[in-house]
This record gives structure tokens, C-alpha cells and sequence, in this order.
């Protein structure tokens, strides 16, 4: 591999953090985390400083991701106050700290989870969903014994009752770290929602809160009478990935052509996770599909699988017109290039 | 024996057309006691305003030709007072003649404004607000109808770029996320798909008198019209936007309408560091001039390529449905059309999404379409079904699932009802 390629495409993957559209810096921070590229940390930590709020927790994943030292001071800092790095009045300054704080908390960093129990006692329920989780996980300590008892699931019960399906979804994900009867109750309940992206949150969650028999023959019976092409994509890849059933295979590999632009990718999304390289032949054809998110997750799989057959293509998509897709195709060089491992979180 | 009467010859499929009559007039409506009041359109919690960075106002336009009367009033404001919206238009259908139906009071969704429910000493400031502000509405409409003489129009429409944008964001799990944070963040590994679609196109009537000057305009485009919050009273984009056309030609009242605006947002435009008001407010008012500068110079391009009538065929009509939702909100759901030859304004009550705009336009028999959102005092997120899927911010409304098609689909058949009416008669 042209290492001065390599160079260049790090190069492009650096100042994708500073492309004028938000969007694109998204990428970019993801991407960077992905490769856990130290060299990214100043960009990243810039974008804490001077972006949208959903470009900012990017930033925080992506330095949780790489682990610097230099990005987790930062995530320290935001953690304790992210008026630092914010605009008042503006966003919801607490969902910036809290991801800083989860961010240490996985790290099992203690300045993470030192003084945040006030995220906890005035009840966010982006404190819930997110760092309730993390801070479920970590070890019973003195320390954490508090915390840990504050997090509790009756919150999250509550809330998830008439809320819209953006919310609901969040909520869904999150219960299955509640080890607890009712929350199996309320994901069993979500599994026939009306929103399809609820019902695959919630069939994705069955299957965290608990892998068994009884588990995986409920989800094989909701893939035979689900009409929704995203949801049928989500439990033909959950019951491929538990017992690589070929009919869940062939689930996906239909709905590859489907008009659909979303379903498309999601299908191609599918085929990285079943983690078969030898799939990648049937995402070849859509490094030119005509919508560009395509071609993303098309370059993505295929930094997942770690196929090399498709460098050529690739090595074409460096000058696609759309900047996002010049990004992945900035990763996949890099990532095959052997110096970095993608692995997307 | 007297010779028989002849009729007027009427071709077949051509009605007949009449002289335009329109007025157009303005009124101040910014808070005489500003220091302290709600911004009503500000997320809460929020400080009272410090004071007054531009005017706030309501601008009417009148037109009429033949028995067909119609009045349009827009108000800075983010949504009109329930408390007198009935008394404002009985007192202008009185004093006009028309028809309650014809009285299209809208606002531009300013969020820089007055309104809402106010406790404490701020009922007091808010209800004498609201008193001033109705007799300043019915005064406005009233000069507007006073005002009428005969004009010619000319109309068109145009895309241009960078203004407006879709502020709701698909993500790779399939739901959705906006601008500001309404909600829980996406976990690491979600990838950002897109943004939705945006209308592009500004929409330009101008009416001109019988020495050639324009003395009013409308001017029509999708998008929430604020740029950040604020602590001072502003008409946002709408204001700077009519005021630089007014600039441009003096003596014309501009009518800035809002369209389909329920997921669309301004472009770009941060506040800066700090929490120095002055630096804000510079900032915002380098927003708006710019943006404003590309709508006031589509206008001029599009009123240079303009051809101007002075005899048209003006009809109005409306149509009604019942849409079941949760929490309830008007038994009936009304869309209405003016259509002024080869121009349609096509008013709609809610702030829908901008895929009711689109899907209106790409399907309107006229020429020029402009979709006028946010009409009368009870406006809810109007929103496709598979929005409601994906969540966000503005889909808190349990809809029927349909209705929005529905809506969608009566008023484009409205529209080819009306076409088809004018081409038989």
C-alpha cells in the first residue's frame, strides 16, 4: 500500500472535521474514532469547541473510542462543565456532559463518574439512557454503590408511556441493562409497535437482555409476518448472527435491489455485520449505486469484511462528488493499509 | 320592437376577466413595554427580553375583482391569540363585506414575539399587548381595504440556495434527529443518513399601479424564520426580508407569508462564543441582512422576468375534512385556494411539513403555486405518516395515519376543481 496514499487519505479524513457541512464533520469525527486515530484527537477537540450539538457527541465518541490522554483531559473538563465548550441557552448542555461522563465511565476513569450523581437526581432521561447503562456496568464499588441506586427502572417506565418513537426507541435500547421482569415486560410489549424502527429496537433488545431458545423462536416467528423491509432486516441479521440461518441470509440478500435507497443500505449494512468477507462480492455493485448513503455503506461493509479485492473501485470513489463518500473511501484506504483497524462502535 | 340584446361574446374554456383591485397597508405591532416580556417562541426556560431589536408588524394585503373579495393579514408573531382571532375577523368581514372564509389571518412564526400564557405581573403587560394588538390588526385590514385601487399583477417563482434547510436528520437505526436536541442523543455507531427534502423556491407576486410603481408584493417562502434564540424582539426573517424590498422599492408594502414550514429551518448561522448580547444581536443581524439579500435579490430577478396583467379571473374556494387525532384539535381541517389566473395561493392552517409544499407545487395546474401555512389561531405539526415512525420533534401528534396524504391529495384536487370550474365557464 502507497503510504503517501495512506498520508493523503488520513489528511482528508483530518479535514473532513472542518468541512463546512455538519453532516460531513459527523462523519469524519466517526470515522476517526473508528480507526482510533490519535493524530485526530486536536480536530476533534476542536469540533467540541465550535459545533452542533450532534457534532459535538460525535467528538466525544470518537475521543472515547481513541482513549488519548489528551482527548479524555478534554472529556474530563466537558464532563465537569461543558459551558466550557458551549453555547448558552442553546442545547441541551447536560447531553454533552453526560456523554462526556459515560465516555469515562466505560473507561472506568474515576473523575468520570465522581460528581455527576446530580446528572442522575434531576432525572434526565438522557441520563438514563445513556449513562445509566455505563454506570450499571461498572464494578460495585463505595463509589459506585450510590450511583448505581439511583439508576433505577421505574424512570424509564414512566417515561416510555405516550411518548413519540424517536424517544421510545432510545428508551427500548436502554432497558435491556435493567435486569429486571418489567423491563423484559416493556421490550416484549414494543416488539409490535406501530414504528418499524421500534419494533427492531426492541427485537434487538430481546436478544441483549437475554440470548435463549425461547428468544430466538419469538423473533423467527415475528420475521415470518413482518411486512416492514428495515425491521426484517434487523431480525434476519439479529438470528443470522445467533445461528446463521441461510433463509435469514437469503432475507437479506433479497432486499438488496429493493427501490429503496434506505433499505438498500441498511441490507448492505446487514451483510458487514454476518462478518462473511466472502460477501463482499455482492456489494461490489453498489460502490456505484446512484444515492450516495449507498455507496457510504457500501465502502463501510467493505472495511468491515477487510476485503482488498475492491481497492480499485474504491481508489475511484476518492473523487466521488459527494464529500461523505470521499471520507469512506479516505477510511477504507487506511484502514486496509494495515497501520489502523476499523472498528466501528 | 327594441333590437334584441347582445350578449358579450365569451369563448368557450376562457372566463371572463375582470380589473384587479389591491391595498396594501402595515401597522406597528411591537410591545410598547418590552423590557421583561416573554419570548413567546423561545425555548423555556427563558429570560424576559431586554428590549427591541427590530419592529415587529402586521401587513394586509386586499384584493378584489368583481363580487370576489379577499383579504390576507400577516403578523409577526409566533402564533396568533386565540382570544380575539373571532372578534378581529367579524369586525373585518363587517367592515369589508366579505365573506369570514376570504379573511386569511396568518402569522410569519416569528419566535422573537409576544404571546402565550403569561402569570405573575406579566398577565397584566401581555393583555394590554393583546388588546392593542387587535384593534391594530382590524386597523391595518381596514386601511388595506380603504387603500384599494386599481393594479396590475405579476408573479413568478424561483429556487435559490442556502437559506432554508430540513432540520430534521435521518439516522442509520431509521429515526430521527433535529437541529436543537429535542431529544435523547443517538448511541456511538448510529450513522447520520440525511437531512429530508427543503422547498427552494421563493414565490414573488407584485402589484403594480397605473403610473407603473409597485405598491405591494408577496412574497412567499418555506422555512422557520428565526436563526437562534434571542433575549430581544425581532421579526426575524420575515421583517428583514419585507423591509429590504421595501428598501429596494419605495412605497410597496411587502407581505412576507410563510409556507410549509414544519421541518425546515434557516441554514447555518451560529451565535458566537460568550454570552456578550451585543455580539449576538451583531451576529444575527449579519444573519438575517445576508439571507434576507438572497431572498430581496431572487425577487428582483424574478420581478425583471415578470409580466404584468392588469384583467383577471379571481376565484376563491375551500374544502373541509375531519381528521381524527390525539390530542384533539379542530373538528375540521379546512385548506383554501385564491387562484388569480395563472397564480394560486393555496392557505393552510398548520405548520405542515414541507413535503405538503412539494407535493402541492409538483401537482398544481397553475403556473406559480405559493403554499401560505400557519392560518388562523390554532396551528399543530402537520406531518406525513412515516414521520411519525421515525419521531422527533414536531410528531407529539397522534395522527390518523393517512391524513396528511389526505389533506395533501384535497387540496390538489381542489386546486384542478377550480381550474377545471375556469375553463368551463
Amino acid at each position: 500500500m502507497n503510504q503517501g496514499l495512506v498520508a493523503q487519505c488520513r489528511r482528508l479524513l483530518f479535514d473532513g472535521t472542518r468541512h463546512p457541512d455538519p453532516l460531513v464533520r459527523c462523519e469524519a469525527a466517526r470515522l476517526a474514532g473508528g480507526l482510533k486515530d490519535p493524530g485526530a484527537v486536536p480536530y476533534l477537540v476542536r469540533m467540541l469547541q465550535h459545533d452542533r450539538w450532534y457534532s459535538k457527541i460525535t467528538a466525544v465518541y470518537a475521543l472515547e473510542a481513541i482513549g488519548d490522554r489528551r482527548g479524555v483531559r478534554v472529556l474530563r473538563e466537558t464532563a465537569k462543565n461543558p459551558r466550557v465548550f458551549d453555547f448558552p441557552g442553546m442545547y441541551n448542555h447536560d447531553m454533552i456532559r453526560i456523554a462526556a461522563a459515560k465516555a469515562l465511565a466505560v473507561r472506568h476513569d474515576p473523575s468520570g463518574i465522581r460528581n455527576i450523581s446530580d446528572l442522575l437526581h434531576i432525572k434526565n432521561l438522557e441520563a438514563f439512557i445513556h449513562l445509566g447503562p455505563a454506570i450499571l456496568r461498572l464494578p460495585d464499588t463505595k463509589q459506585t454503590r450510590p450511583l448505581k441506586e439511583c439508576v433505577n427502572f421505574k424512570f424509564l417506565q414512566r417515561r416510555s408511556q405516550d411518548c413519540p418513537s424517536g424517544i421510545l426507541a432510545r428508551i427500548v435500547q436502554a432497558l435491556p441493562f435493567f435486569k429486571t421482569r418489567r423491563s423484559l415486560c416493556r421490550i416484549k410489549e414494543n416488539l409490535r409497535h406501530f414504528s418499524p424502527f421500534v419494533r427492531a429496537a426492541a427485537s434487538s433488545s430481546l436478544l441483549a437482555y437475554r440470548d435463549c431458545p425461547g428468544h430466538g423462536r419469538m423473533l423467527a416467528g415475528l420475521l415470518k409476518n413482518e411486512k416492514a423491509p428495515f425491521t426484517r432486516l434487523k431480525l434476519a441479521s439479529l438470528l443470522y448472527k445467533r445461528d446463521s440461518r441461510p433463509a435469514c441470509l437469503a432475507t437479506i440478500v433479497g432486499l438488496l435491489n429493493n427501490r429503496d435507497y434506505f433499505v438498500r443500505a441498511t441490507a448492505i449494512d446487514a451483510l458487514a455485520e454476518t462478518g462473511r468477507p466472502l460477501l463482499a462480492e455482492k456489494v461490489m455493485p453498489f460502490l456505484n449505486d446512484g444515492h450516495f448513503y449507498t455507496r457510504i455503506c457500501a465502502v463501510e461493509t467493505l472495511v468491515k469484511l477487510k476485503d482488498r479485492t475492491a481497492e480499485r473501485n474504491v481508489r475511484a470513489l476518492l473523487h466521488d462528488p459527494h464529500p461523505r463518500v470521499r471520507l469512506l473511501a479516505a477510511c477504507y484506504f487506511t484502514a486496509i493499509s494495515g497501520d489502523r483497524e476499523y472498528r466501528s462502535a | 320592437m327594441p333590437p334584441a340584446q347582445t350578449l358579450p361574446y365569451i369563448v368557450p374554456g376562457m372566463a371572463k376577466k375582470l380589473p384587479l383591485l389591491a391595498g396594501f397597508a402595515k401597522a406597528d405591532i411591537t410591545p410598547r413595554e418590552p423590557k421583561g416580556m416573554d419570548l413567546y417562541g423561545m425555548p423555556r426556560p427563558y429570560p424576559g427580553a431586554r428590549g427591541i431589536l427590530d419592529r415587529l408588524h402586521a401587513r394586509a394585503c386586499y384584493l378584489e375583482s368583481g363580487a370576489c373579495k379577499f383579504l390576507l393579514i400577516e403578523c409577526d408573531l409566533v402564533e396568533l391569540p386565540s382570544r380575539d382571532y373571532e372578534r378581529i375577523v367579524e369586525s373585518l368581514a363587517r367592515a369589508g363585506g366579505l365573506d369570514k372564509k376570504n379573511i386569511w389571518l396568518c402569522v410569519t412564526h416569528c419566535h422573537s414575539a409576544p404571546g402565550g400564557p403569561a402569570g405573575g405581573f406579566q398577565y397584566k403587560v401581555l393583555q394590554r399587548y393583546l388588546d392593542r394588538f387587535a384593534s391594530r390588526v382590524i386597523a391595518v385590514g381596514r386601511r388595506a381595504m380603504a387603500n384599494r385601487q386599481r393594479v396590475k399583477i405579476g408573479y413568478g417563482q424561483g429556487p435559490i440556495e442556502g437559506v432554508g434547510g430540513n432540520r430534521r436528520v435521518k439516522l442509520s437505526d431509521g429515526l430521527v434527529i433535529t437541529g436543537w436536541a429535542d431529544g435523547p442523543s443517538p448511541p456511538p455507531g448510529v450513522r447520520i443518513v440525511d437531512r429530508g427534502p427543503v422547498d427552494r423556491d421563493v414565490g414573488v407576486a407584485v402589484f403594480k399601479d397605473r403610473h407603473d410603481r409597485p405598491v405591494g408584493a408577496i412574497v412567499n417562502y418555506s422555512s422557520h424564520i428565526h436563526l437562534y434564540p434571542i433575549l430581544f424582539f425581532s421579526a426575524e426573517l420575515a421583517g428583514a426580508v419585507a423591509a429590504a424590498m421595501e428598501r429596494n422599492w419605495p412605497g410597496l408594502v411587502a407581505v412576507y407569508t410563510n409556507g410549509a414550514e414544519g421541518n425546515t429551518s434557516l441554514c447555518a448561522h451560529l451565535p458566537p462564543q460568550g454570552t456578550d448580547c451585543k455580539a449576538w444581536n451583531r451576529q444575527y443581524r449579519s444573519g438575517l441582512k445576508h439571507l434576507s439579500a438572497v431572498v430581496a435579490r431572487k425577487a428582483a430577478a424574478l420581478y425583471r422576468r415578470m409580466e404584468f396583467e392588469s384583467l383577471v379571473t379571481m376565484d376563491l374556494d375551500e374544502t373541509a375534512m375531519r381528521i381524527r387525532s390525539i390530542p384533539p384539535r379542530l373538528p375540521v381541517k379546512t385548506v383554501s385556494a385564491l387562484t388569480i389566473n395563472d397564480l394560486a395561493l393555496v392557505g393552510e392552517e398548520d405548520e405542515a411539513f414541507v413535503e405538503y409544499a412539494l407535493a402541492v407545487k409538483a401537482g398544481s395546474p397553475y403556473r406559480s403555486t405559493f403554499v401560505i401555512g400557519l392560518k388562523g389561531p390554532v396551528n399543530y405539526y402537520y406531518f406525513p405518516t412515516p414521520a411519525r415512525a421515525e419521531g422527533g420533534y414536531e410528531t407529539y401528534l397522534d395522527l390518523a395515519p393517512g391524513s396528511f396524504e389526505r389533506t395533501t391529495r384535497a387540496a390538489l384536487s381542489l386546486l384542478r376543481s377550480m381550474r377545471r370550474e375556469r375553463n368551463r365557464r
